[in-house]
Parts: C-alpha cells; sequence; structure tokens
C-alpha cells in the first residue's frame, strides 16, 4: 500500500514535474468589484499582421459570456467609439476607464493586446503563435484581473510525401495559418482552464450549459 | 456583412424557437447591422429586444435608440 502510494506520488510528481505552479492570485479586488457586465474594447495590436485584432476581438466573447457575464456587444461598442472618434486600439486604452465605463453603463472594461501573432517559416516546419496580454479594470480604474497567454502549435506534416511533401505543408501552414483555433485555445485556458481563471459572472449558475 | 446579418438572424431564430435565451450582445450587434444599412427602425426594434433581455445593456441600448431617433426627427424636421 505504501508502496503503491510512493509509486503514485512519483507519478504525479512527474507529470507535474516541471511545471512550477504559479501562486494564487489575490481576487479580492475583483470581488469588491464584483462586475457583472464586461466591455471588451478593440484590441492593441503589437504584432504585423494588421487582421489580427479583428480576429481576436471576434473570438472573445464567447468564452467571457460562458462565464456568466454579460459582454457588450464587440462590433457595437466598436461603431460606437468610432461615432466618438476613436479608432484605434491605442487610442482607446489611453482613455481613462472611468469615461469608458460611464459611456456603456458597463461595470468593467477588458482590456487585450496583441504581443505576438505571426507563422515563423524554419525549412520543413511553421511555428504559429500567438501572445495575448488580458487586463480587466473596474468602472472606478482599479485593475482586477490580469493574465498573459502565449500559445505555439506547429502544423502536423500528414500529406505524406517525404521532405517535399513536408515542405510543401510547412509553406501551406505559413502562407495560410489557422489561428482561430489557437486563439479560441488561448481564451479558455485564461478565462476557464487556466490557474488564474476568470470567477464565475451572475449568470453563470442558471445557464450551466452555456 | 450581409452574410453576417444573415448568419445571425438565423441563429436568433433558432435561439427564440427552442426558447433558449439569446448571448448576450446577439440582439444588439443585429440591430447595428441594420442600423449601418440603413435600416432606422429595424435597429431600434433589436436594440429594444437586447435591452428587455439584458438589464445591463440599457446605458447603451437607451443611448442608442435616443441617438437614432433623435436622427429621424432631424431628417424629418429638414423635409418638412
Amino acid at each position: 500500500m505504501k508502496v503503491g502510494l510512493a509509486i503514485f506520488a512519483a507519478a504525479c510528481s512527474l507529470l507535474t514535474g516541471c511545471v512550477t505552479q504559479p501562486a494564487k492570485k489575490d481576487m479580492s479586488a475583483f470581488h469588491a468589484a464584483a462586475p457583472r457586465s464586461i466591455l471588451v474594447v478593440p484590441t492593441i495590436n503589437r504584432s504585423l499582421d494588421v487582421d489580427a485584432p479583428s480576429y481576436v476581438l471576434a473570438a472573445l466573447p464567447i468564452p467571457i459570456a460562458e462565464k456568466g457575464y454579460y459582454v457588450f456587444p464587440v462590433n457595437t461598442t466598436k461603431y460606437v467609439l468610432e461615432q466618438e472618434g476613436f479608432y484605434e486600439g491605442e487610442q482607446i486604452h489611453q482613455q481613462p476607464t472611468e469615461s469608458l465605463a460611464k459611456l456603456f453603463g458597463s461595470d468593467a472594461v477588458l482590456y487585450v493586446a496583441i504581443k505576438q501573432w505571426d507563422a515563423q517559416f524554419a525549412f520543413i516546419t511553421t511555428t504559429v503563435t500567438v501572445d495575448f496580454e488580458y487586463r480587466l479594470v473596474s468602472k472606478d480604474g482599479t485593475e482586477i484581473w490580469k493574465e498573459e497567454k502565449k500559445m505555439q502549435y506547429q502544423p502536423q506534416n500528414n500529406s505524406g510525401g517525404g521532405l517535399i511533401g513536408m515542405v510543401i505543408s510547412a509553406a501551406v501552414a505559413r502562407a495560410a495559418p489557422n489561428y482561430m483555433p489557437l486563439t479560441q485555445q488561448a481564451n479558455q485556458q485564461v478565462f476557464v482552464l487556466g490557474p488564474n481563471p476568470l470567477p464565475n459572472g451572475p449568470y453563470r449558475p442558471i445557464d450551466p450549459a452555456k | 456583412m450581409e452574410a453576417m446579418r444573415i448568419n445571425l438572424e438565423a441563429h436568433i431564430g433558432a435561439m427564440e424557437k427552442s426558447n433558449q435565451k439569446v448571448a448576450p450582445g446577439l440582439y444588439a450587434e443585429l440591430g447595428t447591422l441594420y442600423l449601418q444599412t440603413g435600416s432606422s427602425d429595424l435597429a431600434i426594434s433589436y436594440y429594444t429586444k437586447e435591452r428587455s433581455a439584458w438589464p445591463e445593456s440599457r446605458t447603451l441600448m437607451t443611448a442608442l435608440i435616443q441617438n437614432i431617433e433623435r436622427r429621424q426627427q432631424a431628417a424629418k424636421e429638414s423635409k418638412s
């Protein structure tokens, strides 16, 4: 029995061995603010891909709504901000959170910055990388939650055909890398599965299936 | 944009048919798509739906509706 336990413990440490457990973050500011609604403003783009912000913005509402928050409609938000003369993420992120929250009537504002969004081609493999920074600020200007997530993948070479096949599939991945699944995974990790997930919102118990 | 509107409309229709709550923001997004194509009455009706489904949207939806009504009023006055 003891031996069994020891083996089990060893197996566990093997599995988790190289993952350093990050310290549990202090969520008291979050619980004090207890937001019901989250305004997702257009993202800051530090990558070279001009389309990245639209993709990222489109992928954000679903996981946040699934956590039980009212998510302001992102396209409508973008439209309203444009009417107010704000077109660029950088410009919007510089506005005081208090005034953005007041304009939309939201409890908190989510700022996302795209740090990396690219596909690097190295002879026979392509590595697709996305890296995002998330910052949730309550309507009084206090930062209540923060995360960062970097995700990478290398498309599998399942085209066969030896070296030439591999080169072709790597080239295809670079020409048309599929960022969306990676972006969705990053969001899932950050909001739901990760060590510091977003606490459940007010609608979560009512609608657990979604 | 047309394709997006049709998709969104079909999704909302299916949700309403099966008596499920429509996800936050969808009525409003549809309203905005209509607003951008000049159908302001439809925009108002979807913004109103969003507001009654999700009370958190009240401030924004009311502001959007009042904005459209003001513009409609101005258009009427300039005609007469």
